[in-house]
């Protein structure tokens, strides 16, 4: 049975080694397929893409509930994919089509056409006090700034000033969960998930209107 | 250790097929169910198909189909439950790196004409186990392993079916390069089932014989038989290794 000599077989037969590579117009016709009948099925746990904007290319990705993430260059999107097929399921597609709604609204938003968001949000990578935080978080209003300390009075703990700030540090869905409107008491900026730059941005963005 | 039987696969693949990764892991868990031939039963239908160039139509096919679904054969019958130690990589992943292949494994086997219908079965199967898959497993093997199921079915079905007199009118129409290799998938498709599959898992799929052996049912040697009587005739079918 333990043949230690591989028989004279044609070795990566020259039949087949020269076949072009598929071409791109097939690729994407499967792929448009593949995510037509995997939201069918009910299969499309985790849709996303890309978009860019005036902070970098933004990734958003939405859940059947709603835009679970968006998420800065800065965080690697590559590693943002594999924390959310770990975090909330494998069967993750780029399917661009369910994020219509959610990059045109945030188009929109750095346009300056746009104020608020009108996208249902899936909070299911945040827990306990942090989802709560942010929940509070949308009662900034375009253009106002709250403090870390502010948040935690509005979040039922006037003592975890720290904990808002890890709240907003994590939060999965910036720009449109308005993180960046929350500042130091002293009136300096803090920290963003997508970098001070970014941070800085948004407001400027905001003040301007 | 365990002798394996000729036509039953222990309900863990353990050569490199599926599940073969190196990890940790792979030998403990597992108790030693068999899954009541489940796995085995993808191969069976290849000695029944054999008979000559067309496969002969199989009475309680549409019974049996269900039993091919592979979110059975790989989520619930637990073979591959994961325990998520080691992340699955996002499907997207999946169908960018493996999808190509693939697809070329469903031209060789089934044609271009049913190539692009087998390929999304494939896919959207896969889709629906993949969070069942153990991390680490040979993919493309996994994945070679559904395509396989979905071509029996279809060669089935074909059989079921009278012969269209023309193409369907209704399929894109190939691309330059499709038309390129629809010789070759001409030709293929003039071997007999067991040659056109070896042929295809090892010369396309790029896989061992020992893999394409599990798959196909059969020893390792009488694999690599029939994939060199296989392209001993598609050498003097397509041409002298000529063409390209």
């Amino acid at each position: 049975m333990m043949t230690t000599h591989e028989p004279r077989e044609p070795e990566r037969s020259d039949l087949f080694v020269a076949l072009p590579a598929i071409d791109e117009e097939t690729t994407h016709r499967l792929h448009d397929r593949l995510v037509r009948e995997a939201q069918t099925a009910g299969l499309l746990d985790v849709a996303y893409r890309t978009i860019d904007s005036p902070v970098g290319p933004l990734l958003l990705a939405a859940t059947a509930k709603g835009l679970v993430r968006v998420a800065y260059g800065c965080e690697d999107h590559e590693k943002v994919l594999e924390r959310l097929a770990r975090d909330l399921s494998p069967r993750i597609l780029h399917a661009p089509a369910r994020l219509d709604a959610a990059a045109k609204e945030i188009d929109e938003y750095f346009a300056g056409l746009r104020q608020g968001f009108d996208l249902p949000v899936d909070f299911s990578l945040a827990r306990g006090f942090r989802r709560l935080v942010l929940t509070r978080l949308r009662a900034i209003g375009y253009g106002q700034t709250a403090s870390y300390a502010a948040i935690a009075v509005a979040a039922g703990n006037p003592k975890a000033v720290r904990a808002v700030g890890t709240a907003c540090a994590t939060n999965p869905i910036p720009v449109v969960v308005p993180c960046h409107r929350v500042v130091r008491s002293d009136g300096s900026l803090g920290q963003y998930v997508g970098g001070v730059d970014a941070k800085k941005a948004l407001l400027t963005l905001e003040a301007a209107a | 250790m365990g002798a394996e039987l000729p036509h039953v696969r222990p309900s863990r693949p353990s050569g490199g097929l599926v599940g073969g990764g190196p990890r940790p892991d792979i030998g403990r868990g597992r108790p030693a169910t068999r899954e009541r031939g489940r796995i085995d039963i993808g191969s069976e239908p290849i000695q029944r198909v054999s008979s000559g160039g067309r496969p002969l139509p199989l009475p309680s096919a549409s019974a049996e189909g269900r039993c091919l679904r592979d979110d059975l054969t790989f989520g619930a019958a637990g073979a591959f439950t994961s325990e998520m130690s080691t992340p699955l990589p996002p499907f997207e992943e999946i169908v960018t790196t493996h999808g190509p292949t693939v697809l070329r494994v469903c031209r060789a086997v089934l044609g271009p004409m049913d190539a692009d219908d087998a390929w999304s079965e494939t896919f959207l199967a896969a889709l629906r186990a993949y969070p069942t898959l153990r991390p680490g497993s040979n993919v493309k093997a996994w994945l070679v392993t559904i395509a396989h199921r979905k071509a029996i079915d279809q060669t089935r079905a074909r059989a079921r079916r009278p012969l269209p007199v023309d193409p369907l009118p209704e399929r894109p129409a190939p691309s330059e390069a499709d038309r390129r290799d629809g010789d070759l998938w001409a030709a293929m498709q003039a071997l007999p089932f067991k040659q056109r599959v070896a042929v295809t898992y090892h010369y396309v799929a790029g896989m061992p014989y020992a893999d394409v052996a599990a798959l196909t049912g059969g020893s390792q040697d009488a694999a690599r038989r029939a994939a060199a009587d296989g392209i001993a005739t598609l050498r003097k079918t397509y041409g002298e290794g000529g063409q390209r």
